[in-house]
């Protein structure tokens, strides 16, 4: 670039620092929005896959039968039919509550064969403390090894004592030596583990005579592995699979998948307000300078010159704009993580996470944007300003024209947009296809904005007029006069304003369906479960309540009938599109009466029949979102795996459930036991009496005292009893905890749109300073200036907010109808609540108004004859 | 045409020996700080220029010319000194009473013409009554007649960027009289004009200014328009100098 | 004393905390220990010592002594194909017990003993020498020993009772206290399936079974041998299959305290001759290589009619004659022999049948078959076999953090 040239930009910027600044603020708070919820997406699941990493080594394969494990003579068993390398495991979680006073820590309890592990997992270059010895971490009970940093992080020491709870049971274990390990990354993967014998595993997680999986390392030609594998399956009980190992990660990383793509797209949402920002920012910045670009070209300079020059600021823009927005993003990052981290515990599996990570992957998207943006945010401006002759630069006129004309082009290709958008949602294709769809469908929807502008503007100029006069007038002329400079600005807004009004009434249309859901699930009034670490799907089978204790609860005075669930990971094998598919999934064993039955809302099939053949123990329930993702629909034949072998049934109804995304069968209690050989239950659901007994009515809170007394006199449990009315708060805080994320990035994008339409509006009315000066030389009063401005601005709030409207409807009904269906297969009925959509007219209003204060403030400030001069 | 606006021309006067002036100047300085220095452009300038009077303003290019017309609309502020317009000092008005004094009493005419490109030409000119209220049909004839008398009756819903020099300072000048200014200051109204244009907008000036009885004050830099002139000011090292109206200047410039 | 040094545990503990990139099972070869350290003596975690004579009772003792720290039982043989190919092979299996007061446990892996096995495969024409480590908990079916019916195993390398008997073509001496056995060991393309026929009876080392390692009471071992086993079967080695036949050896040794401070390693040395008698001779040397001169040198020399009587402090005399430097390890051995009897007039030359029969496992140590020829050379008829056992010449890869404490 010409060093003149270089100045000549450089003085542009020292001389209108606030456009610098506004498009500095614009590039940087785009690209900070998507940096943060990548870096928080990506740094959640990279921690969890390093852990898995941690806890699944070099395996490639991996013996297990769902979360009842495997018997554990069949290792030895194995490994006299020469199946080796082979390692057996147990792994659960337990949980450790913190001296401190600090919410308790979920632990990953790891029991391993230390003679056998060494080739799957080296908790690598690893130094034993003096104290360590074998024989003490085989021979003494509770015996435990952990990294020295997450030592210190529990404050434990080697030859510390601690308990940790494990369903309803307190373990000791003890600190035999910490190890330690100098890669960062793999310390960080160690965080939260305990590694321990085999025997010392499955006694503190009471999994006697099983293992949760046997790792084995199957190397070698895709023939031989398959020849390797099936010489293997022939030496398994039929209850056992072998399946990859890498399956744990991608069911881990497809689990969240839904989670993860809805938050992209999210964050995409946020890109496209993003963008807008940019795009509008960069455009002023050019347009501001058509006179000074024009003369330059009359004074000779080329017009590759001129375009490199106007390419260069923008990308200087772009560059120092996306280097500030990576670093607030990284910031950002951070408090999203533990949102993000939160809601995959709540919902999918235990992981923690303490450091944000910015993979080079998300550097890259957010220098694409940043820089990308900007530079075509720029090229058109600049390609328009040399385009003209040289002495001729445009003039606006000319431009306002250009853009007039092409106003039926780009409603063209808005309706050819919208209608490619609504072609690929409707398509059932894969789910990123859909947000393709929808994001064309945004895209060409945005693109009627400039007409419905103009439209919106002809029919609100009387209206306009009568309010204001004829500086109503002139306001709604400035704003369809000035196509070129407003409706950028207003299609960032409506698109953000209509982003939150769909994403509330997804969520507002959610939560109450979960909610009325939730009232009719918990229709008794107590239940009963244990307290303790949370399960997931690769821990051992969870403890439980014993029949023991049951029986002696269901005497209690004041109980009329005690209802149970058993709640495990199973693996049901289906077919789908002909193929036999495994498919890990949550078993509830249910002993129900009547009114647990009814809480049971089924969706397809006869409920009658269908309890019928669930009590002969022929047939399953299966909730919504597991037939709507494996194509199960009433009648169809399906397997579960049972420690002695599958075990076929039938569905016999598809029922509501909004509990797990996943997917759960649902069969009757003693088919339950009578196969697993597993007599425990997850939790109770306690009936008080209520008939006859009308005068004196059962206290609940006595009752649940009761409880407690029998859980105390059986061992000192720790048991959980909580109303309905407490257990669905519970659960609604959890949906609401879910959703924390989702509203931030709500308010994100409506920021990222409120600077944009704050630097659009104050470039557009700070351009018009000479207009104003002679407006003000014809007699406008300084309270006219600002009556002019705002209401300029106040109308392109007005014309955002009610284009919001039908767009943020749209958006709602594909997020309900087609996003949130296809991730997770619930059905949701739509509720609209007006006051809602006022609030977000409103908020476009409010957010245009604050924009024009700005400039209102400066321009009725300045003397007109300073206006005059153009300053 | 020409011979008209030289015959027309009113006896010489002094600066100060104005007769019940409409506008006065007292001690009037304006400078600007320009970084380090103190840049004066006016110095104690008095004056008087009377109801009815063409006067026009001399001086090379930054003289300060502009300022001084700045400051007899107030639009601009005197850095010491004052204006006074039929009596009313308009140091002593706030921002917006002198906004609406302007509103009412003066009209503008500007070398860049000035007007609003987003309006047509009717509602450029209509500008002014809107600011004050409602438009009338009356507003509304008085724009026809106006326009139908600088000649742009069928340019009325053009906007002003369609226009040429001389059209675009017509519909200025239709705009200046729209609310009947009792003073019209007009700043080198055919400085971006050729001869000829010019001279056809001085000729409309001057017929619908010192003909219905308005005052106007041109500032220019061209000896051409002095012809039509009552009195000739210059403005010199900050000096508000009366110049004697020579008939060879005349002649020469005009013809 | 057949065998070797135990495991050493601390060598299992690095073993779980590093050495990721050993891609192998059991502990990595990295951190070995000298066999000093590892027979080292220990007072701790409530293990009876070897400390005067006792009476053996079979079959019980053929079974494991939980009360001991340390015991192996020990498997060496060589074996003719009908073509008269010449294989040697080597089976121990160590148990090493880990806490003799250990607390009960209600899981059934719950180890209170470590088993490590070693499987070696001499082929003398091939010139080859493979061999293969073990290690597996004494828990949870995975290893162990019973004595009746008697069966050691680590998954399946195994020796066990024969259940039938009938048609074994070899008679059992009737004075030996073993009944027949069947060894079975697989690894990659190595099958070797014998069935052992004791046709001597029982050697007791020693005094009565109590073999001295040192000169404190304590620093010794229980001690015998089953000197020649008539041994038959079949062995496959990369697909290839021999029918084979010959002599092995037994030994089965417990203890919980072997070697005296100051004493480094041993060599070895068992021999069957043709005349159906049998010697076992073993040194044991200090730190400057010297044979200890406390201890000194010991063996026994058991009668074709299988009487035996341990030979004089002196009486016998190794000298080797040359020395071989293993490529892996680069420790040098002594690979050729000259052993000397004095009280028998005896002077035995003999040397490996293959140079390489080092094992680089956990442990570093070269055992090996071996052959020597009787009186004037060249007669087939007078050639001797043998296995010898090396140990304590140096560490793979010596490390300076010496492992300190034997569990």
């Amino acid at each position: 670039m010409n060093r003149s040239l270089t100045r000549l930009s450089l003085r542009h910027f020292q001389r209108h620092p606030w456009q610098a600044a506004l498009a500095l603020l614009g590039v940087s708070l785009g690209v900070a929005v998507v940096v943060s919820i990548e870096a928080a997406n990506g740094s959640a699941l990279a921690a969890f896959e390093l852990s898995t990493e941690a806890l699944v080594g070099r395996a490639t394969h991996q013996i297990a039968s769902g979360s009842s494990g495997v018997p554990d003579q069949l290792f030895a068993e194995l490994r006299s039919a020469g199946v080796r390398p082979s390692a057996p495991v147990v792994e659960g979680r337990v949980l450790f509550e913190q001296a401190s006073g600090a919410p308790p820590r979920v632990l990953n309890l790891l029991g391993v064969d230390p003679l056998t592990d060494r080739v799957f997992r080296d908790y690598a270059a690893a130094t034993s403390s003096p104290g360590f010895e074998l024989a003490d971490f085989l021979t003494r009970p509770g015996a435990v090894v952990l990294e020295e940093q997450a030592a210190g992080l529990l404050s434990l020491a080697p030859g510390d004592r601690f308990e940790v709870r494990v369903g309803a049971n307190r373990e000791e274990l003890e600190v035999l030596a910490t190890f330690r390990v100098d890669d960062p990354s793999t310390r960080s993967s160690l965080t939260n583990l305990l590694v321990t014998d085999i025997a010392t595993a499955q006694e503190t997680l009471d999994f006697l005579g099983r293992l949760s999986r046997i790792d084995l390392m199957i190397g070698g030609q895709d023939a031989g592995v398959n020849a390797e594998i099936d010489h293997i399956r022939k030496l398994l009980p039929p209850s056992t699979s072998v399946r990859p190992s890498s399956t744990r990660a991608d069911e881990a990383a497809e689990m969240t998948r839904s989670f993860r793509l809805n938050l992209r797209a999210l964050s995409l949402l946020a890109i496209l307000c993003g963008a807008f920002l940019i795009y509008n920012t960069m455009t002023f910045a050019v347009i501001q300078r058509r006179h000074e670009l024009g003369t330059l070209r009359a004074l000779g300079v080329t017009r590759a010159q001129i375009l490199l020059t106007v390419l260069g600021e923008a990308s200087l823009i772009g560059v120092v704009g996306t280097i500030l927005g990576v670093v607030a993003g990284r910031v950002l990052a951070a408090r999203l993580l533990a949102q993000v981290t939160q809601t995959i515990n709540d919902h999918y599996f235990v992981v923690s996470v303490r450091d944000v990570e910015l993979p080079a992957s998300t550097l890259a998207v957010g220098f694409l944007l940043g820089v990308g943006a900007s530079i075509l945010g720029a090229l058109s401006p600049a390609l328009e300003a040399v385009a003209a002759a040289p002495r001729a630069s445009l003039q606006r006129s000319e431009i306002e024209d250009r853009v007039r004309q092409a106003l039926p082009r780009i409603t063209l290709t808005g309706a050819f947009l919208a209608m490619a958008g609504t072609g690929l949602l409707l398509w059932p294709g894969p789910l990123s296809v859909a947000f393709t769809g929808f994001f064309l469908l945004l895209l060409g929807l945005a693109c009627f904005i400039p007409v419905a502008t103009l439209a919106l503007v002809r029919l609100l100029t009387p209206a306009a007029a009568a309010l204001a006069g004829g500086l109503g007038r002139i306001a709604a002329r400035g704003v369809a006069a000035s196509m070129s400079r407003t409706a950028i600005a207003i299609a960032a807004l409506t698109v953000a304003v209509s982003v939150s009004i769909g994403v509330d009434l997804m969520i507002r249309s959610f939560r109450s369906t979960v909610d009325s859901w939730l009232t009719a699930s918990l229709p008794a009034d107590l239940y009963v479960s244990l307290e303790g670490a949370p399960v997931d799907r690769f821990s051992v089978r969870p403890p439980g309540l014993g029949k023991d204790f049951l029986a002696r609860i269901a005497r209690v005075d004041g109980i009329d009938r005690v209802n149970t669930v058993r709640g495990v990971e199973v693996n049901l094998v289906t077919e789908q599109r002909g193929r036999r598919i495994d498919i890990p999934t949550r078993l509830l064993a249910y002993d129900l009466d009547r009114r647990g039955r009814e809480a049971i809302v089924i969706k397809e099939g006869d409920p009658v029949k269908a309890w019928e053949a669930v009590d002969a123990g022929q047939a399953v329930l299966a909730s919504e979102p597991l037939a709507y993702r494996y194509d199960l629909v009433v009648g169809s034949q399906i397997e579960l795996e049972t420690p002695t072998g599958l075990l076929p049934l039938r569905v016999a109804a598809i029922h509501y459930d909004y509990a797990s995304e996943r997917g759960a069968v649902l069969v009757d209690a003693s088919l339950y036991e009578r196969n697993w050989g597993d007599p425990l239950a997850t939790a109770a659901s306690i009936y008080l009496v209520s008939e006859g007994r009308e005068t004196e009515r059962v206290d609940v809170d006595v009752v649940a005292e009761a409880i407690r007394a029998e859980a105390a006199r059986a061992n000192g449990m720790d048991v959980l009893v909580r109303s309905n009315r407490v257990l669905r708060a519970l659960s609604l805080e959890v949906f609401d905890r879910t959703f924390v994320v989702t509203r931030v990035l709500r308010f994100l994008a409506i920021l990222v749109a409120a600077v944009g339409i704050l630097s659009a509006l104050t470039a557009l009315q700070l351009e018009r300073i000479r207009e104003i000066g002679v407006l003000r030389a014809n007699g406008l009063t300084p309270g006219q200036v600002w009556a002019l401005v705002v209401s300029e601005t106040g109308l392109m709030g007005l014309i955002a907010g009610i284009l919001a409207l039908p767009l943020g409807w749209v958006i709602a009904v594909v997020m309900i109808q087609v996003i949130n269906r296809r991730s997770f297969g619930w059905t949701m009925a739509m509720e609209v609540d007006p006051l809602a959509l006022l609030g977000a007219m409103g908020l476009a209003l409010g957010a245009a108004i604050t924009a024009g204060l700005y400039p209102a403030y400066r321009m009725a400030k300045i003397p007109p004859a300073e206006a005059l001069r153009g300053r | 045409m020409l011979e008209v606006l030289i015959r027309a021309k009113p006896p010489a006067a002094t600066i100060s020996g104005v007769n019940n002036p409409l506008v006065e100047l007292r001690g009037l300085c304006k400078s600007y700080r320009e970084g380090e220095r103190n840049h004066v452009v006016l110095e104690n300038v008095d004056g008087a220029i009377g109801r009815g009077e063409l006067v026009v303003v001399l001086g090379k290019s930054g003289s300060g010319k502009t300022t001084l017309l700045n400051l007899l609309s107030g639009i601009d502020l005197p850095s010491s000194g004052e204006v006074l317009i039929d009596g009313t000092s308009l140091g002593a008005l706030s921002e917006k009473e002198r906004t609406l004094f302007r509103r009412h009493r003066i009209g503008f005419v500007f070398q860049f013409f000035n007007l609003l490109p987003t309006l047509t030409v009717e509602e450029n000119l209509l500008l002014p009554i809107e600011l004050k209220g409602p438009v009338t049909d009356a507003h509304r004839r008085r724009a026809g007649d106006l326009l139908d008398r600088v000649g742009l009756t069928d340019r009325a819903g053009t906007f002003p960027e369609r226009l040429s020099g001389g059209e675009r300072q017509r519909v200025a000048i239709a705009r200046a009289l729209i609310h009947e200014p009792e003073l019209l200051l007009a700043d080198e109204p055919t400085g971006n004009l050729d001869l000829d244009t010019g001279l056809e907008v001085l000729d409309l000036l001057d017929r619908m200014t010192r003909r219905e009885g308005r005052t106007l004050v041109m500032a220019t830099h061209s000896r051409e328009v002095i012809g039509v002139a009552d009195r000739i000011l210059r403005v010199e090292n900050g000096r508000l100098l009366e110049q004697p109206i020579s008939g060879d200047e005349t002649s020469t410039g005009l013809r | 004393m057949a065998a070797l040094r135990p495991l050493s545990l601390v060598v299992i503990v690095l073993a779980l905390l590093g050495c990721g990139r050993a891609r192998r099972e059991g502990p990595p070869a990295t951190h070995t220990l000298g066999v000093a350290e590892a027979l080292g003596g220990s007072e701790r975690n409530g293990f009876e010592r070897a400390v005067e004579p006792r009476p053996f009772d079979f079959p019980r003792d053929h079974g494991p002594h939980a009360r001991f720290r340390t015991e192996w039982w020990y498997f060496t043989g060589n074996l003719l194909d009908l073509d008269g190919r010449h294989f040697g092979f080597q089976a121990t299996f160590f148990r090493n017990g880990l806490d003799a007061l250990a607390a009960e446990r209600s899981s059934s892996w719950a180890a209170r003993e470590i088993f490590m096995a070693h499987f070696a495969l001499t082929d003398s024409s091939a010139k080859s020498f493979r061999s293969f480590e073990r290690f597996g908990r004494g828990a949870a079916g995975i290893a162990g020993a019973v004595a009746d019916p008697l069966r050691i195993w680590l998954e399946d390398w195994e020796v066990s009772q024969l259940p039938v008997v009938s048609e074994l073509v070899v008679q059992t001496h009737p004075n030996a206290r073993l009944p027949p056995l069947r060894l079975r060991l697989t690894e990659e393309d190595i099958a070797l399936d014998l069935t052992l026929v004791p046709v001597k009876p029982e050697v007791l080392h020693g005094e009565r079974g109590l073999s001295r390692k040192g000169s404190q009471p304590g620093n010794a071992s229980y001690y015998y041998s089953f000197t020649r086993l008539q041994s038959e079967g079949t062995l496959n080695v990369g697909g290839r299959t021999f029918a084979v036949d010959g002599l092995s050896w037994m030994d089965h040794e417990w203890s919980t305290s072997v070697l005296e401070e100051g004493l480094v390693g041993w060599n070895w040395v068992s021999l069957q001759f043709p005349d159906r008698s049998e010697l076992m001779y073993f040194e044991l040397r200090n730190a400057d290589g010297e044979i200890d001169e406390v201890s000194g040198t010991t063996g026994t020399w058991i009668e074709p009619d299988g009487s035996h009587e341990p030979l004089a402090p002196g009486d016998a005399t190794l000298t080797p004659l040359s020395t071989w430097t293993s490529k892996e390890t680069a420790i040098s051995y002594p690979s050729r022999w000259r052993l000397t009897i004095n009280s028998r007039d005896l002077v035995l030359e003999f040397e490996p049948t293959v140079a390489q029969q080092e094992h680089a496992g956990a442990i570093t140590y070269w055992e090996g078959a071996v052959s020597g020829a009787l009186g004037t050379s060249g007669e087939e008829a007078k050639t001797f076999r043998g296995y010898v056992e090396l140990t304590g010449y140096g560490d793979r890869a010596p490390t300076p953090r010496v492992a300190r404490a034997i569990p």
